[in-house]
């Protein structure tokens, strides 16, 4: 009886506990945990000497909003579960030719490339499965604002209207995601690891539930 | 959800056109509904765009404290207007609509009367062919 009713408790306490939070890694784990997933992101600088924050969120893809959320109010996270993904804060794992490679621990899910630091990408972003026990491999993304200040020639390229750039905070971001391909740097330390690319999926819309500025992610590998 | 027409800042360019602080947005031969549906979807989306914090500034005497936050709130309505007209400009673009300029008299005949009827206006000048020049996005 006793024993049974201490089953039942550390059943809910197991069920009740949180799932570990966001994790930025600042080495590579020698083995990935089974109830973990992890994602390695590259992040092309914003200006010279300033870097970009990207947001992930657990989406929803029938609803087509962020879980939880907006039309996705009926399909909550569980307890514990990350809400959001920040990626740009925190120590990166590595840093060449301007871009900084991150490691993160995440729970696994569904995960949107919802918004920057100023902008949503609710008319139109990315979506991918984050898998546990693994590294999802997200390769590298550029984000800058629609002005001609980016470094990067897919995004210099973009300019808003010219009243709308004499506008404090009022440039979007744009975004560009180019999915893991030879040729992109992998740390040496996590080639033994379990690793696959992300499987980018459109994500038509989802609500602007952070009230930024609006616009939708180039097409995969920035073509125009 | 709210509608354009309550957001006279969105079409009116508080920042200032170069060109013409009065527009609307035009793309002919799409079906009503969606005319209807992309303003409503823009509204809700720019509609909740909020300027970033700024810092606070400290000041021991309550009077010039109550100054500051004052020109704060007044500083950063005008910066949620234009971002919220930014943003709702963005979304009408890339929803494929042309920016087009008009004449103050004929906004504030576009702008007359309650919500709804402001709505269909918009709706309807959307959809009739225009040979005006566009304006940038």
């Amino acid at each position: 009886m006793i024993a049974r009713a201490l089953t039942s408790v550390a059943a809910m306490l197991m069920v009740l506990s949180p799932a570990r939070a966001t994790e930025v890694l600042t080495s590579v784990p020698t083995v990935l945990a089974a109830d973990r997933a992890y994602i390695l992101v590259r992040i092309g600088e914003r200006v010279p000497g300033a870097w970009n924050q990207l947001m992930l969120s657990p989406y929803d893809e029938m609803a087509e909003d962020l879980r939880g959320r907006g039309r996705a109010k009926g399909n909550p996270l569980p307890s514990g579960a990350d809400d959001r993904v920040l990626i740009g804060p925190g120590k990166p794992l590595g840093e060449e030719s301007h871009v900084r490679t991150y490691l993160i621990a995440i729970t696994p899910g569904r995960y949107v490339l919802s918004n920057s630091a100023t902008t949503c990408f609710c008319l139109g972003s990315f979506q991918f499965e984050a898998a546990a026990g693994q590294i999802t491999d997200m390769g590298t993304i550029y984000i800058g604002a629609e002005n001609g200040s980016s470094p990067w020639a897919v995004l210099a390229r973009l300019r808003s209207a010219p009243d709308i750039e004499d506008l404090p905070y009022a440039v979007a971001d744009a975004m560009a995601v180019y999915p893991w391909k030879e040729g992109m740097t992998v740390p040496a330390s996590l080639v033994t690891l379990p690793r696959q690319p992300a499987t980018y999926r459109a994500a038509p819309r989802l609500g602007n539930h952070f009230g930024k500025l609006l616009n939708r992610a180039l097409p995969l590998g920035g073509r125009p | 959800m709210l509608a354009i027409a309550l957001l006279p800042g969105v079409v009116r360019a508080e920042g200032g056109n170069a060109v013409s602080p009065w527009f609307y947005f035009s793309q002919p031969g799409l079906p009503r509904e969606q005319v209807l549906a992309d303003l409503d979807e823009c509204s809700e989306l720019a509609g909740v765009v909020q300027p970033p914090r700024a810092d606070g500034v400290y000041t021991p005497d309550p009077i010039g404290a109550a100054t500051v936050g004052f020109l704060q709130g007044m500083q950063r309505g005008e910066q949620r207007r234009n971002m919220i007209g930014a943003a709702y400009r963005k979304c009408m673009a890339l929803k494929g609509y042309a920016r087009i300029a008009m004449s103050k008299d004929e906004a504030k005949t576009l702008y007359a009367g309650s919500a709804d009827e402001r709505r269909a206006r918009i709706a309807d000048l959307a959809l009739q062919p225009s040979q005006k020049p566009r304006l940038d996005p």
